[in-house]
């Protein structure tokens, strides 16, 4: 009977086979052309399906090696953190270096469960000053300190 | 010999007063965009060469040099402290760096890539003097079965990378080639795997990609891990400095990172990237016991550093004496080049021997002045690790995402870098790493275009690669490497199977 | 998409004065504020040193702050986008190939922009030949001689090429003389120079910045030029039309581009002022370096040429047979 032994080796190669999968079904309208003349299409469907190959060698390991755990996944750390950096990305434009900044502190402050207003108003402050500071007037980076531009 | 009086000129042209301005604002501004994550040496030198019109060409050229290895001297720095590579010669770095931080010997690992770094400096600079035009020949003789057969072999380097299991890293090396076939096909034209979005016509950046899978993975770790107390670290001169037994570990390294580096540098294209990552490659191979790289292994900082120090200095060879930019920061320097009226090349050293040897004999004083820069810094970036993590990880996040947008101001940058931070993620979670698959994704392009170049120019005969001495060369090169991966790997699982069999 | 971009990236350097208003746009009041020159390729790329080059002398001009902008991608249709749907009074230039600008009416199936609808040319900046090098150390003396040995050695002959212009240069030099050497493209023009000096390649073609280079220093010999007529920069190499290939007119030409919609006085203007810049003396010393000369013409002349260029791809791309992406 099959049971998991390596849940790590199954997950894995579950990823690499959907990755693999994924590459061939949008590479399919890629022209394929021949060994002399490869066209665009000839290395990655190759990869994809190396990629797939890859993925059922090590998820089948997952059934016939035993391996370590996996550890679970504390969901509060990484959804604040990849919001933070969403939040930049669409705030940016929008309301100015300045205030993303302490949106961005807000949020990625509040990955832990210890979240406290006041040090991270402080922090935040602090933080605005020196990215605002160093990025726009010292090193001029292409974004606006402020909104409405 | 007569490399030495062309040093001579050298010196007197460099070492005037203006000269050594400019190379001390170079060195200062490289460190500074070098520490601050993303804010690459590139984007830097073209925002400073408008200001490069109005200055004599070597001044300029030399505060352009200095950005340079400023920048890679800055990019270790935040490698080692807070596992965020800038470029991709410090990914390594990251590796072995790191683990020593948070062992508390951040201050041993930055003092060894300092000097490790400053050592591989002036060998380059010699070895530029001396053997500049011969190895630009060597370089010139590379064709592109060559290149293929060197991107293999770099990619079996980039399995030794991984410090768990073979399987997976291989595994990750395709999935990182495939990611690099993402954008405009250089052969066709044809646009692949972008999802109808422009942004990613030229190919998935490079900092969303290391940003994500380093950087902001590792703050993710951090915070579900306890918080320890990181006031306890020491900043007393003893705990800085390398000790002893760390020196007697490190200089072989460092030696061995110089000639790999010095000689994978001159290569146009991919060598410079491979350096650090080979030099890595060997350390882990000809250690005794391989198995604490990845854990904070000095010899995993001194190598792969001196490497890339190394490898920044000859990458100047082609551009000198060929005239060929070998990298984009060259392609670069040869425009700023181009501004002032010189066409760059061999004819350089005949025409302007003040401005070729003042240029080799800055790098040497850059390495100087960066070390004399860097060495008492290190106590105040060691200091900075003692400031609780609640107040570090968000100005750190800050910093990740102003880096990544300040080199393409863009809301994809942004989701790309969230798309590699949950990837590497769950990467990690399933015992895959990500190193192997950052360097099969700056290979992965140069792999397949020098690959099907070969087979047009053969007319699709895979002899090609065997015909030429180059090419065969490294592909014995990358066999050996392959039984060297596979052989203990074979017997490990035999011993598995015959446990589990007992 | 677009929009916020152009809102993020106007920030370098802003803020001075109020926006300028279309209506009110008067020869007179500008430029009313800071002025964008785009680049379509990276820092530090010919390109981007050609435009600088130019932007550093239409400063003093303008009398304003000019910020070279670098947007490259999409082999330029990300500048072109950019620009296309910029306000449309003057104060974003698109600093381009002209020539590419054309090119990729027909190299994409669906561009983003509209090349003469959504484009007005003030002033064309200058004309350069692109080139057929052999390395150094082969026998051919010249163009007659190459395609002799190109025809003995039929397909099994190879040649080098690194973007759309050089591919066209190439193909219609086989169409016009009936030959069958194998296509084989690089990144950039550098990458091929070790295939060419090994013998792997038995031609290039190559841009004029880095023939001429590579010539000077003795690696490779120029043995014809692309454009109709000898242009006054290289007045030694044949072109390809006088050796035979009658069909052969490619030249690679500069413009400064501004949105359709800019108001007349404005585009005359500019129009103006780049005129002064490309005809000072430094300025052709530095073209004739990087293979090309000063191009004069008045917005109008420059528009025909432009709307005549779009047209040539058509056919250009037919017989290079590039398929449109």
């Amino acid at each position: 009977m099959l049971r998991i032994r390596s849940p790590q080796d199954l997950g894995a190669g579950l990823v690499f086979i959907a990755i693999g999968v994924a590459g061939v079904y949008f590479g399919q309208d890629l022209t394929y052309g021949s060994s002399s003349r490869m066209g665009p299409g000839y290395f990655p469907i190759i990869l994809s399906y190396l990629t797939i190959m890859m993925g059922l060698i090590i998820g089948g390991r997952g059934f016939a090696l035993d391996g370590p755990p996996i550890q679970r996944i504390p969901l509060r750390p990484i959804s604040f953190v990849i919001l933070a950096i969403l939040a930049f990305g669409f705030l940016i434009e929008q309301i100015g270096l300045a205030l993303t900044t302490v949106a961005v502190i807000f949020i990625a402050s509040a990955a832990r469960k210890q979240f406290n207003v006041k040090e991270t108003v402080v922090l935040a402050i602090v933080v605005a000053a020196l990215c605002v500071g160093v990025f726009i007037y010292g090193l001029s980076q292409p974004m606006p300190a402020w909104w409405g531009r | 010999m007569d490399a030495f009086s062309n040093l001579a000129t050298g010196f007197a042209a460099a070492a005037s007063f203006q000269n050594l301005g400019f190379a001390l604002i170079g060195c200062l501004l490289g460190t500074l965009i070098g520490v601050l994550p993303g804010i690459g040496p590139i984007p830097t030198i073209a925002m400073l060469l408008p200001i490069t019109f109005g200055l004599d060409p070597l001044s300029s050229l030399i505060m352009l040099a200095g950005i340079y290895y400023g920048a890679q001297y800055g990019g270790s720095t935040t490698s080692i402290l807070v596992n965020m590579p800038g470029e991709a010669s410090s990914v390594v770095t990251c590796m072995d760096g790191y683990q020593m931080a948070r062992k508390g010997r951040a201050g041993a690992a930055l003092s060894v890539a300092a000097l490790g770094s400053f050592f591989a400096g002036c060998v380059g600079t010699i070895f530029i003097a001396a053997f500049g035009p011969p190895l630009a020949a060597l370089a010139q003789q590379f064709n592109s079965p060559d290149y293929f057969s060197l991107m293999l072999l770099g990619l079996l380097m980039a399995v030794v990378l991984a410090h768990g299991s073979v399987i997976k890293a291989i595994a990750m090396v395709i999935v990182g080639l495939l990611f690099g076939l993402v954008g405009t096909d250089v052969n066709s034209g044809a646009v692949r795997y972008t999802f109808g979005v422009s942004e990613l016509w030229d190919g998935i950046d490079f900092l969303p990609m290391v940003i994500g899978m380093f950087g902001i993975v590792e703050i993710i770790r951090n915070l579900e891990e306890k918080e320890v107390d990181r006031t306890a670290i020491s900043t007393k001169f003893r705990d800085l400095w390398p000790s002893a037994s760390e020196f007697a570990q490190s200089w072989k390294p460092v030696l061995r990172g110089t000639a790999v580096g010095s000689i994978l540098g001159i290569l146009p294209g991919g060598g410079a990237v491979l350096a650090a990552f080979a030099a890595y490659t060997v350390e882990k191979k000809v250690a005794k016991d391989p198995s604490r790289f990845g854990k904070g292994a000095i010899e995993g900082v001194a190598g792969p550093e001196s490497a890339n120090n190394a490898a920044a200095q000859t990458s100047f060879i082609p551009l000198l004496t060929l005239g060929l930019p070998s990298n984009p920061i060259m392609a670069l320097m040869m425009g700023a080049m181009m501004i002032q009226g010189i066409q760059p090349g061999a004819a350089v050293m005949t025409s302007r021997p003040d401005l070729f040897w003042g240029m080799v004999a800055s790098m040497w004083i850059g390495n100087l002045m960066l070390v004399v820069i860097n060495l008492p810094m290190i106590g105040i970036w060691v200091k900075l690790l003692s400031i609780p993590y609640r107040y570090l990880y968000p100005a750190i996040l800050m910093f990740c995402v102003i880096g990544v947008y300040g080199t393409n101001a863009n809301a994809v940058m942004m989701i790309l870098t969230a798309v590699f931070a949950v990837f590497g993620y769950i990467m990690v979670r399933f015992g895959c790493e990500p190193a192997p698959m950052v360097l099969g994704f700056l290979l992965g392009p140069l792999m397949e275009e020098n690959l099907r170049r070969s087979l047009v120019l053969s007319r699709g005969d895979p002899m090609i690669f065997l015909q030429r001495p180059i090419s065969l060369t490294l592909l014995i090169c990358a066999l050996g490497l392959l039984l060297v991966i596979v052989l203990p790997n074979v017997r490990k699982s035999r011993e598995i199977a015959f446990q589990e069999g007992g | 998409m677009q929009y916020t971009r152009r809102k993020a990236t106007a920030i370098i350097g802003a803020g001075l004065g109020a926006p300028a208003s279309i209506g009110s746009a008067r020869a007179q009041n500008y430029p009313s504020q800071d002025v964008r020159a785009v680049c379509a390729f990276a820092p530090g790329s010919g390109a981007d040193v050609l435009a600088r080059s130019v932007v550093e002398r239409l400063r003093p001009l303008m009398n304003r702050t000019i910020i070279v902008e670098n947007k490259p991608g999409a082999n330029g249709n990300i500048a072109c986008e950019y620009v296309a749907r910029s306000k449309p009074d003057g104060h974003t230039i698109l600093l381009h190939a002209a020539s590419a600008t054309a090119s990729n009416m027909y190299l994409y199936k669906k561009p983003p922009f509209d090349a003469v609808r959504d484009f007005q040319l003030a002033a064309t900046i200058n004309r350069q030949p692109y080139m057929v090098v052999i390395a150094a150390n082969r026998p051919w003396k010249n163009l007659d001689e190459l395609t002799a040995h190109l025809r003995e050695r039929g397909d099994k002959a190879s040649y080098g090429i690194a973007n759309p212009m050089t591919a066209v240069l190439g193909e219609t030099y086989k169409k016009a003389f009936d030959l069958k050497a194998v296509q084989v493209s690089y990144r950039s023009g550098p990458d091929g120079l070790n295939d060419l000096a090994s013998g792997n390649l038995d031609f290039m073609t190559l841009d004029p910045v880095l023939a001429m280079a590579q010539a000077r220093e003795g690696r490779v010999r120029i043995l014809a030029a692309s454009t109709k007529d000898r242009l006054s920069v290289v007045p030694n190499v044949p072109t390809l039309h006088e050796q035979g290939a009658k069909d052969v007119d490619i030249v690679g030409w500069w413009a400064a581009h501004v949105p359709a919609a800019t108001p007349r006085p404005i585009v005359e203007q500019l129009g103006k002022w780049v005129t002064q810049v490309i005809e000072m003396p430094e300025m052709r010393e530095f073209f004739a370096k990087i293979g090309g000369e000063p191009f004069v013409n008045s917005p109008d002349a420059s528009q025909r040429l432009f709307v005549r260029e779009v047209d040539v791809w058509k056919d250009y791309i037919r017989v290079a047979q590039i398929e449109p992406q």
